[in-house]
């Protein structure tokens, strides 16, 4: 049921998207009658608007995974906590039953306390897939950082190629390229190095 | 005896992780954002382990480990780093500074509580 909201959702706003994108052909078609300088600056403020949006929503990604991890950790500690209490108040249950002499009982209490060690060991788990969240909002900071070398970059490709000659043109293109492979670079050396969330190595010098 | 660990990350989700953990096995634990908010809280409190994140704004992990190598009342004492980074070249540099341990994340609360117990003795 969610994920079949969350398709039509999706659907709403590419169908969305796509009347934004024919509004601003036509807005620029009609200014581009009147001025090329005009088109351009109707360009920058959208390109702008665009850059901005996707800022806006990485942030609110990194937000929403953060509070949700946060929230989940809360919920993990609690259900933890609930556990060792249960895991210390088994034994005693099982010392005093002694004396009464079912031993169906005990048997069912040595099962209780296993089933409290199996929850503990799935908890740790748990706790292990939880720091996704730490590497998301790393991804996220590179992703961040990308998207406003890109940016900057196309901004200046417009302030700079409103009246230049083909050299000009070459240069700022080599320009973008040399921004964006600086960016990379940036990234990369950084990079979250984890595919998948299987538990880190451990090496002690 | 409580041993008391400086558990440094700029992620908040990892310091309740790594806290949650700690505690529950009896160790005291203090949290720092970074690199230059361990130094300051290790000013006003002593800790028997360090356990730090390397990329941090403002101080970063290795810098955090070369500044308690020079200083006489952690010389030798255990610093774990916890971080995503996993190159050898990395490990170098934290083995440089006088990092006593190199753990990857995501770390498995167990392991890390085994790892905690082995170097604290």
């Amino acid at each position: 049921m969610t994920e079949k909201r969350n398709v039509a959702q999706i659907s709403m706003q590419t169908d969305t998207n796509t009347i934004r994108e024919s509004i601003l052909q036509d807005e620029i078609s009609s200014e581009t009658g009147n001025s090329t300088k005009d088109a351009i600056v109707i360009f920058r403020t959208h390109v702008n608007e665009c850059f901005e949006g996707i800022s806006g929503e990485l942030k609110q990604v990194d937000k929403l995974v953060e509070e949700a991890v946060n929230g989940l950790v809360a919920n993990l500690n609690t259900i933890d906590h609930l556990n060792t209490l249960q895991y210390n108040m088994l034994p005693a249950i099982k010392i005093k039953l002694a004396g009464t002499g079912n031993p169906e009982m005990a048997k069912l209490l040595d099962g209780q306390i296993e089933m409290v060690g199996e929850i503990r060991q799935e908890l740790d788990m748990a706790y292990t897939f939880l720091q996704v969240g730490d590497m998301i909002c790393q991804l996220l900071t590179h992703t961040k950082f990308r998207v406003e070398v890109i940016n900057n970059a196309l901004q200046c490709v417009n302030q700079q190629g409103d009246n230049c000659d083909d050299t000009r043109l070459q240069q700022i293109y080599e320009e973008i390229s040399r921004a964006v492979v600086a960016a990379n670079t940036l990234s990369c050396q950084k990079k979250v190095p984890q595919h998948d969330l299987q538990s880190g190595g451990i090496e002690l010098f | 005896m409580t041993h008391t660990i400086l558990a440094v990350d700029d992620s908040a989700s990892i310091r309740k992780i790594v806290s949650f953990t700690l505690t529950g096995a009896d160790y005291k634990v203090i949290e720092a954002v970074d690199g230059q908010d361990a130094l300051d809280k290790l000013k006003t409190h002593h800790v028997n382990l360090i356990l730090t994140d390397i990329n941090m704004p403002r101080m970063d992990g290795i810098t955090l480990v070369k500044s308690l190598r020079e200083s006489p009342q952690y010389k030798s004492a255990p610093i774990l780093i916890l971080t995503t980074e996993s190159s050898d070249a990395m490990k170098a540099q934290g083995r440089a500074a006088g990092a006593t341990g190199w753990l990857v994340k995501p770390f498995d609360p167990q392991r890390l509580l085994d790892v905690i117990k082995k170097v604290l003795g």
